[in-house]
């Protein structure tokens, strides 16, 4: 019985708060617009120490690793070990993330990390473009040559093969690819609705469960 | 024709012995309905003459004794309250109304009122009985249940017309659907007038004498009843109860036909002994009686244990004393077993093993389990419905059916489960490499070669790329420039930085051109960002004095909805850790806010802008975004959500000449393109050269 007032509240919660943050996309009223505002500083805040405990769970689950003797761990303890030099000259400069240290490690360290790493893709889509791209029907042609017309109109050699391919890439884009994009945010949209409304209708439960 | 109880043979009519194996025919094992007192056929199991079921066997032996039913054999299903015959007892009682005699007498059997007749009933129940004889008798069956007035001396029922006649002419006279018994009871009973008939079954004897309770308990209520002594009603109107009449007056009634389970007589058919072959089996079912109550003592007895009577049930332990009807069959007191007269047991060949219902259990195998009972749903109470997989005995011919059907796939399997077996375990087995084939080898070389000659080609042969400098046009970049023109001096552009360092390289660039065109034109930025990591790529992109870094919004959209809702109050601090001042900011919502501008590198990114900004506020939204998500966000620019779009390094390029058409293009800038260029080249180029190989490959056979 406790119980089930307990999760009898939190869907009452659940259903008022809902209800209260989209009265106010519908309803212009000063009340109604400072709760929605309230709820949604809360939500940024959990929002927040959720990246927190996103961090505590990374320390927690390395250092389970480093621990065991774990295949890796030695990899695991520079993690920490980075992570924990971040955090020491962030803490240590009250100006915090825009101390030159931590600006310094993020451009020099994280940023060309990342893009290096994110460049590398470029050999994967070669070699896929060799393996996979293969034209096997009639489907996979179509698919095949207006790939190509995308991949040409976009630079400026495209132009030089043939002026008239940015157009050709307009017109894909525009057309067939935005019609097939947009059909998917619909789908997206009719999920999101329906999702929003079993929620405040107490039909899903995620958050009780 | 006669069919041969003993060897089934069919024999021609009025054969009295079976032409095959000699069995006596017609007169010899009868099996004597219960119901009408018709003899069948040994082997039948229903009634020739009235189709009651002929379940207590009733045998002659050779004595002459009628056999009794065997206790606690199945008894003739009760009849509905129409076709129920009315129990004794409340026919020896009065009726419940003076006029109801009759009609009650409606549901007197005909073998009743014989009964009644013989009995020496009062004249008008006798007569109201026969008058109310159902109409498919037929008159010499409704003479049969008239009082035998002429002849009260005669303890037999009397014959009709047809019948005398048929006794004083021969039997051939006798109509052809009068049965064997009735052609006897048409003959004088010269050759056993004498001969008591056989005593009603003990148990209803005793019951008859000692009332209901003292009835066995497989007797089904209507027959208890039957036996019920009338105690609250005795006066008597109709034929004396069974209970009033003792034994001995009973056992010398006079044949009527009724059956012998209620201790009347059937017609006497000639005695004969019991058939020679059935002997010979008795002791040959007392020793498969006896196994199978070596099994049944282990273990809780089965569902049909209360048919079973209780002298049977305890047979094989020798406490139970045959009864004496059984003697003959089962072996008579004092007669030897078969081994104490030398005879060697039998062994039952292994074929016939299979053959036997039910496997032996083994000494000290564990009996299996009482079924539980149900003890919920409309099962409930029921036990034994749905059986336990171990309750389940099978015959042994099963077993027989599994090996043989084992003996073709078993070994296969076994083998199988051997290798399964012999694999080293999960943690033991290492991946192995994906061999790649040998012409296929070089592929990553061919594809880095490519990617490297894109980027190095430019840098050291600039121009060398037709087209090179040639910038293509692009509306959305147009629009996104025409924003940028419009905005007034001063005014407020919220700049979002979006997106992660591992596109900066793709996005810094259109994202310089666009803050270096809005630094002249004197608009104050705000810049932020949905990501943690975005206030750190605006820090180094050189905002200048009139931009304000306002740092990391968390949430995503509901930070989002937050800011469409009211900016003061979104950002407690900015960038470096100072208060924000909406006030010095000019901006207290979005509405003050001229121009929005995300770079993203997510498509969700742009949704959220379009979903929780765009519907709250009418300020233009403009996008950055990286050349892979273009087509997922060109949907908003098409609607008009999106005020404009740049797309990529070549989108920046674009906005530039939308901006600045006199602008001229730098050697960096013409190399960059160059290489981009020559990078999309070389994959359209591998992948021509993939197909190339496929369907050279399979036009050629592989030579490819």
């Amino acid at each position: 019985m406790k119980v089930k007032f307990g999760r009898s509240l939190a869907v009452a919660i659940t259903i008022g708060t809902g209800l209260l943050v989209l009265a106010n996309f519908f309803v212009r009223n000063e009340y109604l617009r400072r709760v929605q505002q309230t709820l949604l500083d809360w939500a940024m805040i959990l929002a927040a120490v959720a990246l927190l405990l996103g961090a505590l769970n990374v320390i927690a689950t390395h250092l389970r690793k480093i621990r065991g003797r774990q295949p890796g761990w030695v990899y695991s303890l520079f993690l920490l070990a980075a992570l924990g030099t971040v955090v020491l000259l962030g803490f240590s400069d009250p100006r915090g993330v825009a101390s030159p240290a931590v600006s310094w490690v993020f451009l020099y360290v994280h940023v060309p990390l990342q893009a290096t790493i994110f460049a590398l893709t470029a050999f994967f889509i070669a070699s896929a473009a060799y393996r996979a791209f293969r034209v096997r029907s009639v489907d996979s042609f179509i698919m095949l040559v207006a790939g190509v017309i995308v991949l040409l109109g976009q630079v400026p050699l495209g132009q030089a093969i043939w002026d008239r391919i940015a157009a050709a890439k307009d017109w894909i884009l525009t057309y067939p690819s935005t019609a097939g994009a947009r059909g998917i945010i619909l789908g997206v949209a009719l999920g999101t609705i329906l999702t929003g409304l079993r929620v405040l209708l107490g039909i899903d439960r995620p958050h009780v469960k | 024709m006669i069919y041969c109880p003993n060897c089934g043979t069919a024999n021609r009519d009025g054969s009295s012995f079976c032409n095959q194996c000699g069995q006596r025919l017609g007169g010899g094992s009868k099996a004597i309905c219960p119901f009408c007192g018709a003899e069948n056929p040994i082997e039948n199991i229903f009634c020739d003459a009235c189709g009651a079921k002929l379940a207590p066997l009733v045998t002659r032996g050779a004595e002459g004794k009628e056999k009794p039913g065997l206790k606690g054999l199945s008894l003739p299903t009760k009849p509905t309250e129409e076709e129920e015959p009315a129990p004794l007892g409340e026919k020896a009682g009065p009726p419940q109304e003076p006029t109801g005699a009759a009609g009650e007498e409606e549901e007197i059997p005909d073998w009743l009122a014989r009964l009644r007749a013989s009995l020496g009933e009062t004249a008008e129940p006798e007569r109201e009985a026969s008058e109310e004889m159902p109409e498919e008798v037929p008159d010499w069956l409704r003479d049969l249940g008239a009082p035998p007035v002429e002849e009260p001396e005669e303890p037999v029922a009397p014959a009709p017309e047809e019948f005398a006649a048929a006794a004083a002419g021969g039997a051939e006279e006798m109509p052809e659907e009068v049965p064997d018994w009735l052609r006897d009871l048409g003959a004088p009973p010269v050759e056993e007038p004498e001969e008591p008939v056989a005593p009603a079954p003990e148990e209803f004897a005793a019951a008859a004498a000692g009332g209901a309770e003292e009835m066995p308990e497989e007797v089904p209520d209507w027959l208890r009843d039957l036996g019920a002594p009338p105690v609250e009603e005795p006066e008597e109107p109709v034929a004396p109860a069974p209970e009033e009449a003792p034994p001995e007056a009973e056992a010398e009634a006079p044949a009527t036909g009724v059956p012998a389970l209620l201790g009347g007589e059937p017609p006497a058919p000639a005695e004969e002994p019991l058939a020679a072959w059935l002997q010979e089996e008795g002791p040959v079912i007392l020793e498969l009686s006896e196994e199978e109550m070596a099994g049944e003592e282990a273990g809780p007895a089965p569902a049909s244990a209360p048919q079973v009577p209780a002298w049977l049930e305890t047979l094989a332990s020798g406490a139970a004393v045959l009864p004496e009807e059984l003697g003959p069959v089962l072996g008579a007191p004092g007669k030897p077993t078969p081994e104490e007269a030398g005879l060697e047991r039998a062994a039952i060949p292994s074929w016939l093993e299979v053959l036997r219902p039910g496997r032996k259990r083994e000494e000290g195998e564990e009996a299996p389990a009482e079924e539980p009972a149900e003890t919920e749903g409309v099962l409930e109470g029921v036990r034994g419905a749905l059986r336990l997989v171990p309750a389940i005995d099978p015959g042994p011919d099963q077993f027989v059916r599994a090996v043989s059907a084992a003996a073709t796939v078993t070994p296969a399997h076994a083998e199988t489960l051997t290798q399964v077996l012999a694999r080293p375990t999960a943690a033991s087995v290492r991946p192995r490499a994906v061999r790649i084939p040998r012409r296929e080898r070089g592929l990553p070389w061919l594809a880095f070669l490519l990617l490297l000659a894109a980027v190095l080609i430019p840098v050291l042969a600039p121009g060398l790329v037709p087209g090179g400098g040639q910038v293509p046009v692009a509306k959305p970049a147009e629009d996104f420039a025409a924003q940028i023109q419009n905005l007034a001096p001063g005014a407020r552009v919220l700049f979002s930085f979006d997106y992660d360092p591992s596109v900066s390289t793709e996005l810094d660039w259109p994202v310089r051109e666009v803050l270096d065109d809005l630094k002249p034109r004197g608009a104050v930025l705000l810049v932020m960002s949905t990501t943690p990591t975005g206030p750190g790529l605006a820090a180094r992109m050189g905002l200048g004095n009139t931009a304000t870094l306002l740092g990391y919004l968390p949430g995503q959209e509901m930070g989002l909805q937050r800011l469409a809702t009211s900016f003061s109050g979104a950002f407690l601090v900015d960038y470096q850790g100072k208060q924000v001042d909406e006030t010095a900011l000019g901006v207290q919502s979005l509405g003050d806010v001229a121009l929005i501008i995300t770079a993203a590198s997510s498509q969700d990114t742009v949704r959220w802008w379009v979903e929780q900004v765009g519907s709250q506020t009418h300020t233009p939204i403009c996008a950055i975004v990286s050349g892979a998500i273009e087509p997922s966000v060109r949907p908003y620019y098409s609607s008009g959500q999106l005020a404009g779009l740049v797309s990529g390094w070549v989108g920046g390029l674009a906005y530039r000449r939308a901006a600045s058409p006199d602008a001229p293009m730098s050697a960096q800038d013409m190399a960059a393109m160059e290489a981009q260029s020559l990078g999309h080249l070389a994959v359209v180029v591998l992948i021509v050269l993939g197909n190339l190989a496929y369907w050279g490959k399979r036009l050629f056979g592989g030579r490819s």
